[in-house]
């Protein structure tokens, strides 16, 4: 007998070790529960900043305003592509008219070569008449010396109209450089604003179902949580089952102890210790190892339960950094991303359309060159009617001498006739250049007016563009700042989040050391009963078996203990209806009552 | 104004889970072991509803019910028994205590904010 009822007091005292020791790991989990929880909360709200950041109409304003200004641009950059175009074609015209001048100037040559031969022939027709007076040797140094003047002047005119050429020339080069430079480069970077704005787009659209999804996963981490704190509870609930086992073992280790009674001993309800006590008490053993073992796996799987839910919770927090990931299109975000794609096109285009008002004022510059040019030219095209004047007198006063020297001077009459010829082709050559430089002096002039006007007009519109641009830019860069700053304190606290219960999961081990001890108490209690069952028939053990066990019934607080215990005191395996070697009505394990929605487990009086 | 709700269970992970659960929903806690413990503290401190367990020491949640009921100040304060008994008997000696409603442990903090929200309006 002493080896049941110090087994039975070996037991009770194990047991009562049992749940005080796992307390400790409970409180530090729900510490860290309360940490994980306020994190958690803390994530939540970032990234429904981050969700309002992206789904919001100002998300949708800012594409609105990026088509507008993008259209606004194609405009701006349209009316430029006609401005040059147009000052191109009158560059041309300038060019043509230019080049005309040098065929009177081509003319004025051939008058050169004439006057010098009449000066020539003035002087031979002077010597046969052997009567070279002063005023024939005048006439043919005169000649000689418009000849002189005429080269001297045409030449200049010639010089100037090359240099007016190619002045002409490289204006309408350096023009056609900066409109195809800043064209092409300026249509592919509005190319790629608009595949950033499209993405944009998407993304937006994208945002919406990701932010759902990421509701989902909020309300499933609450879930997991609320999980947690389901299974905590299961301390409280293994501790009441455990203290019951336990005040049961000191209970009947306290009726087996017969024997030496001490003079201080004064129980009352101590009797001899008998076969019918002895089956009692292997019943009792049977029915707390049933409770222990129960106690353990409700403890082992609320235990696991705990563990399992954490881990949820952190890789819910990881989907939900996916989420935003999609929504923000992940790496690329912090890296290149799509709204840097916008800034960086963006900075570009400034600096293109500054390039191209730049451009457009040199335009005008070279312009006022080219009318500065035509005026130099217009004052030599002067002195050129000075010297047909000057021919013009010559003419006339070898008309008149021809004249004083009668039939002799016949000759000289004729060359006084073509002197007379070439002040008339002199002059109708100087109309022409005059009217050709007339028409590229008021062409260059117009083109000057123009394209200045709509250059200060295209300036200002430039300006406006470029500062509605920077606007959007820098709402874009704040934006741009604030989501990867929001992912990235997301993406930290996430860390944090899984750090914080990787290393509360790792301290976890109190269902292992539980089940360890139980597992040894098992064996305990199965040589206490084997060695109860050997003392007794079988018949006793049935006989204790149907005997009430009312003094154990009534220390259970919980409904399962009393399944338990209506189990074991009908022979049938607990909650499996079944009977030991045989079948039995199957059992509930509690009749709850539901008030409301509130669940079973809940009654409002 | 914010709510206070005591928690009364001789389980420090008990009471632990009462306040996470309400803290975090926005009302304020006051924690208090044993029916004894929850008296001395229930005296001025605005308490507006009261979760308790059945069995603890000193006091009990039922011994706990009918002291606060006597007292006119907390006559009609939200009761709600929050134990692992859940024996119809029992439940009937709460409720002639003056207890408000039952709640079988585990709760699921769900379960716990709703009736809260139901019993405090």
């Amino acid at each position: 007998m002493d080896d049941i009822r110090s087994g039975i007091e070996g037991l009770a005292a194990r047991v009562g070790r049992l749940i005080p020791g796992t307390e400790e790991q409970f409180l530090f989990i729900g510490s860290r529960l309360n940490e994980v929880y306020t994190e958690v909360e803390k994530i939540s709200r970032q990234a429904s900043s981050l969700v309002s950041m992206l789904d919001s109409s100002v998300m949708k304003g800012t594409i609105g305003r990026f088509r507008e200004i993008l259209e606004r641009m194609d405009r701006h950059i349209g009316g430029s592509d006609r401005r040059f175009a147009s000052g191109m074609a009158a560059l041309n015209d300038v060019l043509a008219a230019v080049s005309r001048v040098g065929d009177p100037l081509a003319n004025f040559r051939k008058i050169v070569k004439t006057l010098k031969i009449l000066a020539i022939s003035t002087k031979i027709e002077s010597a046969q008449l052997k009567k070279m007076e002063s005023d024939f040797v005048n006439l043919a140094g005169d000649v000689e010396q418009l000849s002189a003047l005429i080269h001297d002047k045409s030449a200049g005119i010639e010089s100037h109209r090359r240099s007016l050429m190619s002045l002409t020339e490289e204006t309408l080069a350096r023009i056609v450089s900066i409109n195809e430079k800043s064209r092409g480069y300026i249509s592919e970077v509005l190319g790629n604003i608009r595949s950033s704005i499209e993405l944009l787009e998407s993304r937006h659209d994208l945002s919406f179902s990701a932010a759902d999804s990421m509701l989902g996963r909020f309300n499933a981490t609450s879930k997991q949580v609320g999980e947690v704190v389901m299974s905590m509870q299961f301390h409280d609930i293994t501790r009441q089952q455990v203290e019951h086992i336990r005040d049961v073992l000191t209970s009947m280790e306290g009726r087996l102890y017969v024997s030496p009674r001490g003079a201080d001993d004064d129980r009352a309800d101590v009797g001899p210790v008998t076969a019918e006590l002895v089956a009692e008490a292997a019943i009792a053993c049977e029915l707390q190892k049933a409770q222990l073992s129960d106690a353990e796996k409700k403890f082992v799987h609320a235990v696991d339960a705990i563990v399992e839910n954490l881990q949820g919770v952190v890789k819910n927090v990881f989907r939900i950094l996916d989420d935003i990931q999609k929504i923000t299109g992940g790496t690329d975000l912090i890296a290149s991303t799509f709204l840097s794609n916008i800034e960086s096109g963006t900075t570009a285009v400034i600096g293109r359309l500054e390039d191209t008002g730049r451009a457009e004022g040199e335009f005008v510059d070279a312009m006022g060159e080219l009318s500065s040019a035509v005026s130099t030219i217009s004052g030599l095209v002067d002195d050129i009617e000075e010297i047909g004047e000057e021919i013009e007198l010559i003419a006339v006063n070898a008309r008149v001498k021809s004249a004083h020297t009668g039939v002799e001077g016949a000759p000289l009459g004729v060359i006084a006739e073509a002197i007379w010829h070439l002040s008339i082709d002199a002059t109708s050559q100087k109309i022409t250049i005059s009217d050709l430089l007339r028409e590229v002096v008021t062409a260059t002039q117009g083109l000057q007016a123009a394209v200045r006007e709509r250059t200060a007009d295209a300036d200002s519109d430039s300006r406006s563009i470029i500062g509605e641009l920077s606007g959007l830019l820098d709402e874009l860069k704040g934006m741009n700042d604030g989501v990867v700053g929001l992912v990235k304190e997301i993406e930290g606290g996430s860390r944090n989040l899984s750090g914080l219960i990787e290393e509360t999961i790792e301290n976890i081990s109190v269902h292992r050391d539980l089940k360890r001890e139980v597992s040894g108490l098992e064996v305990l209690f199965d040589e206490v009963i084997a060695t109860a069952r050997r003392a007794v028939s079988h018949e006793e053990l049935e006989k204790a078996r149907g005997r009430s066990l009312d003094y154990i019934e009534s220390n259970y607080t919980m409904q399962r203990e009393r399944i338990i215990h209506q189990s074991v005191a009908s022979n049938v395996i607990p909650f499996t209806g079944k009977e030991r070697g045989g079948a039995a009505p199957p059992q509930t394990e509690e009749d709850h009552a539901c008030a409301d929605d509130l669940g079973d487990n809940v009654e409002l009086f | 104004m914010t709510k206070r709700i005591m928690t009364v269970d001789d389980s420090v992970s008990v009471r632990q889970m009462v306040s996470f659960t309400l803290k975090n929903a926005g009302y304020e806690t006051v924690e208090a072991s044993d029916g004894q413990d929850a008296l001395s503290k229930l005296n001025g401190s605005g308490v507006h509803m009261i979760v308790t367990d059945l069995n603890m020491p000193n006091l009990d949640g039922i011994g706990l019910i009918r002291e606060v009921r006597s007292k006119a100040e907390y006559k009609f304060i939200p009761i709600i028994m929050l134990t692992t008994e859940s024996q119809d008997s029992k439940k009937q000696e709460g409720k002639s205590a003056g207890a408000t409603g039952w709640i079988v442990k585990p709760f699921k903090p769900d379960q716990l904010l709703a009736v809260v929200k139901k019993v405090l309006g």
